[in-house]
């Protein structure tokens, strides 16, 4: 194996002490007899591993909890509870509050009312009155009236005079 | 870390502020750790680390037991400590980075043995500050808070191969700015 190569498991699975058995042993041997590659491990070790290991664990301050929890109380006390599950959040999408529910109620059986009952009504008026119009327009016709003439005049002097 | 008792979960979720306080109080030098690396500033590590756990808290009703609960934590503090370093625009990033190298280059060189505390910090602040904030976690979660490769792949919701890539990528990136600070100094 190149000498890369092994620098690539050096800088990973060897310094991380993930190496084992015959992998190991053949990376050690390499390193007992290259002595570029036993520098660039001894380096490795001293300038990347080692200021890490040997750093010290900050402690989150005190003040840290006692704002977390004054979050959390004035959550509590708006009523903002931690987040409902899936099945919590799928029933509320279906469930209306109770008054909203009684005026939609009421809003739909007027619409039925008025869809089933008024408008045919209304429009059966309609159809009727202009079939009664256009029956007696007809016979007129027939028959010859002049009710017609008299039906489309204004009744001015000067129509008088003309017709 | 052992896992918490599902009790205390449960009765967190309830709201229950007493059982929230002990998940708290289990996760919270992971997390605010993690944020302080990853944002590499005390102020907005605390709000990150208050926004995570008021967003566990929110979310506790949705957690359904079939994945570990330290994972779920942790996946939350990764993801919103990544959010945080990535919201910063490209230029301010690539400023702090720039003038953090710099700063370690002329002050620190990490393979100095006899340096304090304080410069320790300096040296790690800024070794993490000349990586993209992929890198950086994965750095952090591997040599600062000592997760396995498959925790670690669990944590982000990737692969071993992609965090060995990250690993080696941010591990080759600091070992060349070492080698450049050594040189500057002889």
């Amino acid at each position: 194996m190149k000498c890369s190569d092994l620098r690539e498991q050096i800088l990973t699975d060897y310094l991380d002490g993930r190496m084992e058995g015959a992998a190991r042993e053949a990376l050690e041997a390499h390193l007992a007899a290259c002595d570029e590659c036993r520098a660039y491990s001894a380096m490795a070790r001293k300038a990347v591993i080692e200021p890490f290991r040997r750093a010290e664990r900050a402690a989150p301050p005190e003040s840290l909890w006692q704002q977390i929890s004054a979050r959390i109380e004035a959550e509590q006390g708006s009523s903002v509870t931690p987040e409902p599950g899936f099945m919590a959040k799928l029933k509320s999408m279906f469930t209306l509050p109770k008054p909203a529910f009684a005026a939609a109620a009421v809003v739909a059986l007027l619409v039925v009312a008025v869809v089933t009952t008024r408008l045919p009504r209304v429009q059966e008026e309609t159809v009727t009155t202009t079939m009664t119009e256009e029956i007696d327009y007809m016979s007129d016709l027939l028959e010859g009236s002049n009710h017609l003439v008299n039906l489309e005049g204004y009744g001015t002097v000067i129509e008088d005079y003309f017709l | 870390m052992t896992e918490l008792a599902k009790e205390i979960i449960v009765e967190a979720a309830d709201g229950n502020v007493e059982s929230f306080e002990k998940i708290y109080r289990a996760y919270s030098g992971f997390v605010y750790n993690v944020a302080l690396r990853v944002v590499n500033d005390a102020g907005a590590a605390e709000e990150v680390a208050q926004d995570v756990f008021l967003t566990v808290y929110r979310k506790l009703k949705t957690f359904a037991f079939k994945s570990s609960f330290k994972t779920w934590v942790y996946r939350i503090a990764v993801n919103r400590a990544i959010n945080h370093a990535k919201k910063r625009s490209k230029e301010a990033e690539r400023s702090v980075a720039f003038d953090d190298t710099m700063e370690w280059r002329l002050a620190v060189d990490p393979m100095n043995e006899h340096i304090d505390q304080a410069h320790r910090e300096k040296v790690v602040s800024s070794l993490l500050a000349a990586l993209n904030p992929d890198q950086r976690v994965c750095l952090v979660l591997r040599d600062l808070e000592g997760l396995s490769y498959e925790e670690i792949a669990d944590t982000l919701e990737t692969n071993i191969n992609t965090v060995r890539s990250r690993l080696k990528r941010g591990r080759e990136r600091l070992l060349t700015l070492s080698k450049e600070v050594a040189e500057h100094e002889m």
